[in-house]
C-alpha cells in the first residue's frame, strides 16, 4: 500500500485500564481522506481506540497505552510530541453534542484564539463564516451568531461542535457515535455533511448503527472483546465477511 | 378487593407522611413567629424615642455649665435635678442656642417610664410636670434615627449601632479578601490538579474536619498565632478579619468544590478535544460556569462570619469602643459582640437596645441571604 495514502497506522497497541486490559494487539492502517467505521458491542474496545487517537485517554488515571500509534509517520506517544498540537490536527466530535454555554461565534472561534491562530476581527469573521458553511449550519444562524448555543437543536448543537472542530482546520475528525443522540432527520444531515467533510478530512466514526457504517463508510472495522476481528472495505465487510462473528453481528445474531 | 384496600393503604400513609411534614414546618414557622414578634415587641422602644421641647427665646448659653444650670431651672425647679434630660441635652442647647425653640432627648429613666406607662420612678411631683408636658404636647414621641448613626455610649439613650457597623464591615472585608482568593485556589487544586494519594486524601479529610470545628477554637488561634506570636493587634478588625477567614474557609473550600463539581465534563472534554491546557479550561469553562455556585457559598459563609461572637471574644473584641475605626487596624467591635455587651448591661434601655441591634443583624443577615437567591437564580442552568 502507497504510505501517502495511509494516515494513521498502529502497531501491536495494547490498552489498559490499571489491570484491565481493554484493547488487545490493534493493528489497523487508516486511509487519508476517507471515512473510517469502528462497529461492535458496547463495550468492545472502540471508543477507547478512537481516543488514543487524540490521546484523550491521559486524563483517565491508570489508563496506560502501549504499542505504537503512528500519524504521517510519527508516533504520537512519543515525548517529542506535544498532545496540545496533536489535539490541534486530530478534533473530536461527541455522542453527546456538548457546545460551550456561550455564542455560536464564540464556540467556532474559541480554538483557533486560545492556539493564536487568530488575530483581527475580520479574520475571526471568515473562519466562523468559513466553518459553519463547511458544516452545512451557516445559512440557519448567520442571522442570530450573537445568541447561545445551548439555544440551537440537538442536530444544529451537533453541527455546531463538527464546525467547531474544523474551525482550526484539523487533518483527523474523530466521531463517537455522532448521531446517536439525534433524530433521523438531523442523523441525515449530519451523514451528508460527513460525505461533504471526507474531502479534506481524515473521518473516522464509531456508531452503533450498521446502517449507517454501510451508508456513509469506505472501510469499516469490527471490533470484538478488545480486538479488530475484522478490518476492510465496507462493502466487503458488509456483502462478504471473512469471520462467522462478523457475519452474526452485522445481521444482528448477537451484539 | 384485597387489593383495593392494600393501595388505599399507600395513599394513607402518603398522606400520613405529608401531614407529618406540614406539622414540621408549621412548628418551626411558628417558633421563627414566636421569636420574631418577641424580639420586635421588645426592640420597638430603641426604635423610638421621646423628646422635650425646650423654650431658647430669651437666654443667652454659651457653654455647657450654664445648659446645665439652665435646664436645672426650667422644669423642676425645687429639685434641681436633671433627671428629665439627657446628658446630651446641653451639648445640644450649646450648639443650638441661636434658635428659637429646640428638641432635645428624654434621660433614659424618663424615656423608660413613658414607654412602659410605669411613672414609679417618680415623686409624685415630677408626674405632675410630666403630665402637664404631655398636655401641652411639650413632650413627643419620634422615630429614632440617631440609634443607626450614632456612636457606642455608656448613655442608653444615646447609644447607637454605627460603631459596630462599621466594625463589623471592615471585619467582612479583610476575612473576605483573606477568605475567598485561598479557599478558591485551594478548592481548584484539589479538584482539578491534585493527584488522588494519601496526602491529598489527608488534606481532605482534615478540610472536612475543619469545618466542623467550634469556632471558639479558631478564636484561640487567633489569640495564639496571629496576636502572640505575630504581634497583630488587639479587637482590630484585621485580626477579628483574618481569625474569622481561618474560620470559614474550609466551609469554602467545600462549596467551591461541590460547584467546580457540578460542571459537566462534557464541557472539559469539548474543550480538551480543541487542544486547551488544564489552564485554559479551568479559566475559561470551569471557573466562569462555577461562579454562581461559588458565589452563594462564599456569601452563606460570609453571613455565618458576620454573626460570629465567641472567637471574636477571644481577640478582645469585647470592649467599650466608641470611636468609629477610621482603618482596619484601629480597635472596633462588631455587632454581634454589641449585642452581647448591651445584653449585659444592667440599665434596663439597653435591652430595648438589645433586641433593635438584633433586629438589625438579622435585616443584615436576609439582604446577603437576598442577594446569593438572586445570583444563584440569575446564572444557574446556562447549558
Amino acid at each position: 500500500m502507497d504510505n501517502k495514502d495511509i494516515k494513521i497506522s498502529t502497531r501491536n497497541l495494547d490498552l489498559y485500564y490499571g489491570d484491565k486490559q481493554a484493547l488487545f494487539d490493534i493493528n489497523i492502517n487508516i486511509h487519508t481522506n476517507k471515512v473510517t467505521a469502528f462497529i461492535g458491542p458496547s463495550g468492545c474496545g472502540k471508543s477507547s481506540f478512537l481516543r488514543c487517537i487524540n490521546r484523550m485517554n491521559d486524563t483517565i488515571p491508570d489508563c496506560r497505552v502501549t504499542g505504537r500509534l503512528l500519524i504521517n509517520g510519527r508516533d504520537i506517544n512519543d515525548k517529542s510530541i506535544d498532545v496540545v498540537k496533536l489535539r490541534t490536527s486530530v478534533g473530536m466530535v461527541f455522542q453527546k453534542p456538548n457546545p460551550f454555554p456561550k455564542s455560536i461565534y464564540d464556540n467556532i472561534i474559541y480554538a483557533p484564539s486560545i492556539h493564536g491562530k487568530v488575530r483581527s476581527k475580520l479574520e475571526k469573521d471568515r473562519i466562523v463564516e468559513e466553518s459553519l458553511t463547511k458544516a452545512g449550519l451557516f445559512d440557519e444562524v448567520k442571522d442570530r451568531l450573537d445568541s447561545f448555543a445551548t439555544s440551537l437543536s440537538g442536530g444544529q448543537q451537533q453541527r455546531l461542535c463538527i464546525a467547531r472542530a474544523i474551525a482550526i482546520n484539523p487533518a483527523v475528525i474523530l466521531m463517537d457515535e455522532p448521531c446517536s443522540a439525534l433524530d433521523p432527520i438531523a442523523t441525515a444531515k449530519i451523514e451528508r455533511l460527513i460525505d461533504d467533510l471526507k474531502e479534506n478530512y481524515t473521518i473516522i466514526m464509531v456508531t452503533h448503527s450498521m446502517q449507517q457504517a454501510a451508508r456513509i463508510s469506505e472501510y469499516t472495522a469490527f471490533f470484538h472483546l478488545g480486538r479488530i476481528v475484522e478490518y476492510g472495505r465496507t462493502e466487503q465487510i458488509f456483502t462478504n465477511p471473512k469471520s462467522q462473528q462478523t457475519q452474526d453481528y452485522i445481521t444482528g445474531r448477537f451484539g | 378487593m384485597n387489593e383495593d384496600e392494600f393501595v388505599k393503604k399507600r395513599y394513607r400513609f402518603d398522606r400520613m407522611i405529608k401531614n407529618l411534614g406540614m406539622i414540621a414546618v408549621g412548628t418551626s414557622c411558628l417558633f421563627l413567629v414566636i421569636l420574631l414578634s418577641c424580639i420586635v415587641f421588645k426592640a420597638s422602644s430603641a426604635f423610638t424615642s421621646y423628646e422635650i421641647k425646650v423654650d431658647l427665646v430669651n437666654t443667652s448659653i454659651s457653654n455647657e455649665d450654664e445648659a446645665n444650670k439652665f435646664l436645672r431651672q426650667l422644669i423642676f425647679p425645687e429639685t434641681n435635678q436633671l433627671e428629665f434630660f439627657s446628658i446630651t441635652a446641653q451639648e445640644k442647647i450649646v450648639n443650638m442656642a441661636q434658635k428659637k425653640a429646640i428638641w432635645v432627648l428624654a434621660s433614659a429613666k424618663l424615656n423608660n417610664a413613658l414607654a412602659n406607662g410605669e411613672m414609679d420612678n417618680f415623686s409624685i411631683e415630677a408626674r405632675k410636670v410630666i403630665a402637664k408636658l404631655q398636655e401641652n404636647k411639650l413632650i413627643q414621641k419620634k422615630f429614632n434615627y440617631d440609634f443607626f448613626t450614632s456612636q457606642e455610649s455608656r448613655e442608653p439613650e444615646v447609644a447607637g449601632i454605627l460603631t459596630s457597623f462599621i466594625g463589623s464591615m471592615y471585619t467582612i472585608l479583610v476575612c473576605l479578601m483573606v477568605a475567598l482568593p485561598i479557599s478558591v485556589c485551594a478548592a481548584i487544586y484539589l479538584e482539578e490538579f491534585a493527584p488522588k494519594n494519601i496526602l491529598t486524601t489527608l488534606v481532605e479529610v482534615n478540610i472536612n474536619n475543619l469545618a466542623a470545628v467550634p469556632s471558639i477554637v479558631f478564636g484561640l488561634l487567633g489569640l495564639a498565632i496571629l496576636i502572640n506570636f505575630f504581634g497583630f493587634p488587639r479587637s482590630a478588625p484585621i485580626t477579628a478579619g483574618i481569625t474569622l477567614a481561618m474560620m470559614i474557609f474550609p466551609a469554602m473550600i467545600i462549596t467551591t468544590r461541590q460547584a467546580l463539581r457540578t460542571i459537566p465534563t462534557s464541557i472539559k472534554h469539548a474543550a480538551l478535544a480543541l487542544g486547551a491546557t488544564k489552564t485554559q479550561i479551568i479559566m475559561h469553562h470551569t471557573l466562569p460556569l462555577a461562579i454562581p455556585g461559588i458565589m452563594t457559598g462564599v456569601i452563606l459563609s460570609i453571613a455565618r462570619a458576620i454573626g460570629e461572637t465567641a472567637p471574636l471574644i477571644l481577640i478582645g473584641m469585647l470592649a467599650f469602643i466608641v470611636d468609629i475605626p477610621q482603618s482596619i487596624f484601629d480597635p472596633a467591635t462588631v455587632l454581634p459582640v454589641q449585642i452581647f455587651l448591651w445584653a449585659d448591661s444592667p440599665e434596663q434601655a439597653f435591652q430595648a437596645k438589645t433586641s433593635a441591634a438584633i433586629l438589625v443583624l438579622l435585616g443584615i443577615l436576609i439582604f446577603i441571604n437576598m442577594i446569593a437567591v438572586y445570583i444563584r437564580k440569575k446564572y444557574e442552568h446556562r447549558w
